[in-house]
């Protein structure tokens, strides 16, 4: 890898860690969030201040320059980041339609009780 | 002082009548809410069969969110201080009362704690316990012998500050984040029993995320935080 690449990452690492710690800071962001990119940081940050590490890898699966192993890698976890936000995603959207659906019903129990709604004309109003 | 016994429950349907009815014939002195966390199973429905007291979630939040939902009624409801008990049966009310005592002395956080006079026996469970005892002792220089107590008791000024902040889960990074903070907490000693009916929600890889989760937050991140300044809590001299 060269010294560009390296100090790119490094760079990079650095800014992205400032960023996520002061989001932390001030309480912007939750920490169970938080931890994936801090985690991901210092392995890039690991990666460039010993690229012995990626140069076994390397050596271990064939592979001809030592960046490319380092592209495959940051792109498989960008790849597996993204399909577990697709399912966190779809989870809390399934949560927000319960949700809403259970406040609609709530409210209108609410009107029920008070029998606001026990006139001829009944559905909506107006 | 009015005491809330914050009892969070996901699918606690062996545990929940038995736990509740027992608060509710012997410590009638103690208000209680079961905070159902959008259980699956007849969690609520056997809540309100007997005529609890009763905050059904709509969905499941997990501990944090559902502890927070009780911490905010709380608030509203002007309570003086909580103790977040468990649903399924482990906690024991008899120790609520030295808790309240000590909690009494000016303390904000109260932790019904297994290990103040007793040794820890010798299990994985154990090890992971202890190394959140050292972790929290490198970083505050504060002791705590049972930091994954569940049975704990906040005052007025901490029932607010859970209630409205970000990153409150009621776990061992809060309570070290808090102690760096300046909170004064206490340990009391407490027997808890084993789990009657039900599964524990750990099994051996949440355990491992936990604990990894749980020493990152401590080691790195909780020193970062900022504190909101409208809760920080008068040091006592």
């Amino acid at each position: 890898m060269s010294v560009a690449l390296r100090a790119l990452l490094i760079m990079m690492s650095v800014g992205s860690l400032v960023y996520i710690v002061r989001k932390i800071r001030y309480s912007r962001m939750q920490i169970e969030y938080a931890l994936f990119w801090i985690v991901l940081a210092i392995i890039f940050i690991v990666m460039a201040v010993f690229p012995q590490v990626v140069y076994f890898v390397c050596n271990l699966m064939k592979v001809m320059s030592p960046v490319n192993l380092v592209y495959l890698f940051i792109i498989a976890i960008l790849l597996l980041k993204v399909f577990m936000m697709t399912i966190e995603l779809s989870a809390l959207e399934s949560k927000v339609r319960e949700l809403v659906q259970q406040i609609g019903i709530n409210e209108k129990e609410q009107r029920d009780e008070k029998g606001e709604d026990n006139n001829i004309t009944g559905g909506y109003k107006g | 002082m009015r005491l809330l016994m914050v009892i969070p429950a996901y699918n606690e349907e062996d545990n929940i009548v038995r736990v509740v009815n027992t608060i509710k014939e012997r410590y009638p002195e103690y208000d209680y809410v079961v905070v159902n966390d959008g259980s699956t199973d007849h969690t609520s429905k056997r809540c309100h069969k007997n005529g609890f007291e009763v905050i059904d979630l709509p969905v499941n939040l997990g501990l944090a969110g559902a502890f927070q939902a009780g911490l905010k009624y709380a608030y509203q409801k002007n309570y003086d201080c909580v103790l977040q008990f468990d649903a399924d049966g482990q906690h024991k009310p008899e120790y609520i009362k030295d808790m309240l005592e000590k909690l009494k002395q000016g303390y904000d956080i109260v932790i019904g704690s297994r290990f103040v006079n007793k040794r820890k026996e010798r299990s994985l469970r154990m090890v992971g316990a202890r190394m959140l005892t050292v972790a929290i002792k490198l970083t505050t220089g504060k002791r705590i012998a049972d930091p994954t107590s569940g049975m704990r008791m906040f005052n007025k000024a901490m029932i607010k500050e859970f209630a409205v902040n970000m990153n409150y889960g009621p776990e061992p990074d809060t309570i070290s984040y808090l102690l760096k903070q300046g909170a004064s907490i206490a340990e009391v000693q407490v027997e808890m029993d084993e789990r009657v009916a039900g599964t524990s929600y750990l099994n051996l890889t949440k355990s491992a995320m936990y604990m990894f989760r749980m020493l990152a937050s401590i080691f790195f991140i909780q020193n970062f935080r900022k504190r909101d300044d409208k809760h920080v809590i008068m040091k006592r001299g």
